[in-house]
């Protein structure tokens, strides 16, 4: 082997690693995402593709024009959309009944929480001076105050500076371990998530996963990849599979010892937790949906577990709102068509959610 | 893995740089056990810490003394720190399945006086502390200065995964590259790095595939479960040797050469000959310490046998505290004692017509080493189950 010149080495070392982080810093001014509905299984962290802070606040400020009302969607699976496929989503139905002069668009992981990538976009948006309203579900997958799955968007966009001022969250983050804040901070100087990521998602991926697409080389880009679920859930699907029994009861029993047997101080570490993932400055421009479960299901538990969950949830919002959140209950008069199993809205139930959601929307947006 | 950490990122970055620019190699010797003793204290903990300061001054001190009994119980000290922090759990659990009437009791006293963890890389502390004092007792000099033993016992980029060193080699390897080490080091270095890098990112991969495979294994047809062999075999060397390279590279970039850990083990055309080319510090080090002091090949072909059944099974269980880690050893040795007296008598001939076929020689020996890692890798049902399923039953 030819002797190295370390000089010229180090030099061209120094030289890729300027050009890959300007070409990180360059993805972060473009959508990878234009015409995304939901960020669907491919082109989420399910299949190891993990959409940075930058790519969702690109993605919420292309999805409208300034001069509308942003209207962004956070939280888990159940405002994401599962259990509806992708032409009855009730995202979408809730940009027909808003209309024109507003701009909808979902932020909600699988397994997120309302302080994730939903929260971070309201936030960054809101600080650029846009017009939003946050559509959080809160409840009942609220997760901590750094949030449930996915706390690396929320290091990663505080890094970039992109969040309010929450001194609830600035604790725990500084309690936290500080692996992913170093991490975040590498990475808003060097770029290489944005980078990676995008090349993951236009280019290809070189991270094998083991959800298959019936379509799709694993490695394919993930722009290629189209929502597992298009059209509409034809009317004798079947619901409520078998399969789903057993864990529905499990949970079903869990959460009912938890929320009938609430522990003193609680309600305090709830107040913490959501003022860490939807901070004051998005406090007002907020609306925690607290969603009840599926008849089919509960309709099974004894008559004095069924009214204690109910209270249970009207006690969420009522603690919710003297938090100083706009929050509401939905799903509690619903019937077992309105959910495709335990927790999802099904196509039927989506319509309802946004048919209440969108005056609450149209009140604090003014218009 | 604490090379792909942001924190290890973020250390190498303010390390490196100073240890370069101070050119006095007295002084780099020192951010050397600087720099040393934070990498040790940031991811072991101070309880990682002190059970190895204690052996390391207990170690140093008897190695001085040059005295048997001294090096003696030194040696002891260091493994029976081992066998407590690593083996206890696995003792006991092992007396309550023989004995379950001393279950419940004798598992919470366990528990009671046992850290969360073992001490960081203990196994390798112990390891290199034993050789050192063997090697003491047995004339070499021991290490007088201070500087100098601490660094070869908490050299950073061998202290957690190895390679396990030997302290005749290390010590003028380190006093030599710490004052000559040149800009060619830094590159050679940070290029085997990066090809260890790569080598972790490919097996991060395979651990992917092999994970979600492992679980339908048994619906796998019969070419998709060797599949599944050669990838197990291929992630494991993959993992292990891209980790070593990476050991042996930043050790470069300090001037530091560190003994090679793998040398192309898939290339072995004979079991002795794969344990020639794998993990090459173990292998010595159990040759050196277990097997040629319980009596090697001095006294006969059965204690020959039972030597080296005895030293693999020490071996791997050094791996692991669990059965089918000193099984996985076991396989091992029992595959070297015939490996290494079969050509006598009749098996002369199967060893000529082997010599004749180096090709087939070396298939046998890939598939008995793959076969072995199912052993390491599963409960021993489970990979017997998987041997089984191979050969399509």
């Amino acid at each position: 082997m030819q002797r190295p010149h370390p000089p010229a080495f180090f030099a061209g070392l120094l030289c890729g690693l300027v050009l890959l982080s300007l070409a990180g810093y360059a993805t972060r001014l473009v959508d990878q995402f234009p015409g995304v509905k939901r960020f669907h299984r491919w082109i989420n962290p399910e299949t190891l593709l993990y959409p940075t802070a930058s790519q969702v606040v690109v993605h919420a400020r292309n999805a409208g024009r300034p001069e509308q009302t942003t209207v962004i969607i956070g939280g888990s699976s159940v405002v994401f959309g599962s259990g509806q496929r992708s032409a009855e989503l009730w995202s979408d139905v809730l940009q027909d009944l808003l209309g024109g002069d507003y701009a909808v668009v979902n932020l909600a992981f699988p397994s997120g929480s309302p302080g994730e990538h939903g929260s971070v976009a309201a936030q960054a948006l809101l600080g650029e001076g846009r017009d939003v309203v946050y559509i959080a579900h809160a409840f009942p997958d609220l997760g901590g105050p750094l949030g449930n799955s996915y706390p690396y968007v929320i290091y990663d966009a505080a890094a970039h500076g992109y969040l309010l001022p929450s001194p609830e969250r600035d604790a725990a983050m500084a309690t936290a371990e500080g692996e992913l804040a170093l991490r975040a901070d590498v990475d808003h100087v060097l770029g290489f998530s944005d980078l990676w990521q995008t090349v993951g998602v236009v280019a290809g991926t070189l991270s094998w996963q083991p959800i298959a697409a019936p379509d799709q080389p694993w490695w394919a880009p993930r722009r290629a990849f189209a929502d597992p679920f298009p059209g509409v859930t034809p009317p004798d699907a079947p619901r409520y599979l078998p399969r789903e029994e057993a864990p529905a009861e499990a949970r079903m029993a869990q959460e009912t010892k938890i929320w009938c047997d609430q522990q003193p101080g609680r309600w305090d570490a709830v107040r913490t937790t959501i003022a860490a993932q939807i901070p004051p400055g998005l406090r007002e421009r907020a609306i925690l949906v607290v969603t009840a479960q599926s008849p089919h299901f509960t309709r099974r538990l004894p008559a004095e577990q069924q009214a204690c969950r109910n209270d249970h949830e009207r006690e969420v919002v009522a603690h919710l709102i003297a938090f100083g959140y706009r929050a509401v209950l939905v799903g509690d008069d619903w019937s077992d068509d309105d959910f495709s199993d335990l927790v999802h809205p099904s196509g039927a139930g989506g319509k309802k959610l946004a048919a209440k959601i969108a005056p609450m929307i149209r009140e604090i947006a003014g218009r | 893995m604490i090379f792909l950490s942001f924190w290890f990122v973020a250390f190498a970055l303010v390390f490196l740089p100073v240890f370069y620019l101070v050119r006095l190699p007295a002084l780099r010797l020192g951010v050397l056990a600087i720099g040393c003793a934070v990498f040790h204290t940031h991811f072991a903990g101070p309880a990682g810490v002190i059970p190895i300061i204690v052996l390391g001054m207990l170690t140093y001190l008897c190695g001085l003394s040059r005295q048997p009994v001294l090096c003696g119980l030194g040696m002891a000290a260091s493994a029976g720190a081992l066998v407590f922090y690593k083996y206890t759990l696995f003792l006991v659990s092992t007396i309550v399945t023989l004995w379950p009437g001393a279950g419940d009791q004798l598992t919470s006293s366990s528990h009671s006086v046992l850290p969360a963890a073992p001490p960081l890389a203990i196994s390798f502390f112990v390891f290199e502390f034993v050789h050192y004092l063997f090697d003491v007792l047995h004339g070499s000099p021991p290490i007088r200065n201070p500087l100098h033993f601490g660094l070869f016992a908490i050299f950073w980029p061998s202290l957690v995964a190895g390679p396990i060193k030997r302290y005749e080699q290390f010590v003028p390897a380190l006093v030599k590259g710490v004052a000559s080490v040149q800009g060619t080091d830094a590159v050679l270095g940070l290029l085997r790095v990066v090809g260890g890098m790569l080598k972790k990112v490919v097996a991060d991969n395979l651990t992917l595939w092999i994970d979600d495979h492992a679980t339908r294994f048994d619906a796998l047809d019969v070419p998709s479960r060797w599949l599944f062999l050669v990838l197990l075999a291929l992630r494991i060397y993959l993992d292990f040797s891209g980790y070593s390279d990476m050991a042996i590279g930043y050790a470069r970039m300090m001037g530091v050469r560190l003994p090679e850990n793998f040398n192309w083990p898939y290339l072995a055309g004979s079991i002795d000959d794969f344990w020639r080319r794998w993990h090459i510090s173990l292998s010595s080090w159990i040759r050196d310490y277990v097997y040629i002091p319980l009596g090697g090949s001095r006294h006969g072909l059965g204690r020959k046998v039972a030597n080296g059944l005895i030293a693999f099974t020490i071996c791997g269980l050094w791996h692991g505290a669990a059965w089918n880690f000193a099984l996985w050893g076991l396989y091992h040795g029992a595959g070297l004692a015939i490996c290494s007296n079969y050509r006598r008598g009749p098996g002369r001939w199967l060893g000529a017509g082997l010599d004749a076929m180096p090709g087939l020689s070396h298939a046998l020996t890939l598939v008995f080493v793959a076969l072995g890692w199912l052993l390491f890798f599963y409960p021993a049902g489970r990979a017997w189950q998987m041997v089984v399923l191979l050969v399509g039953f």
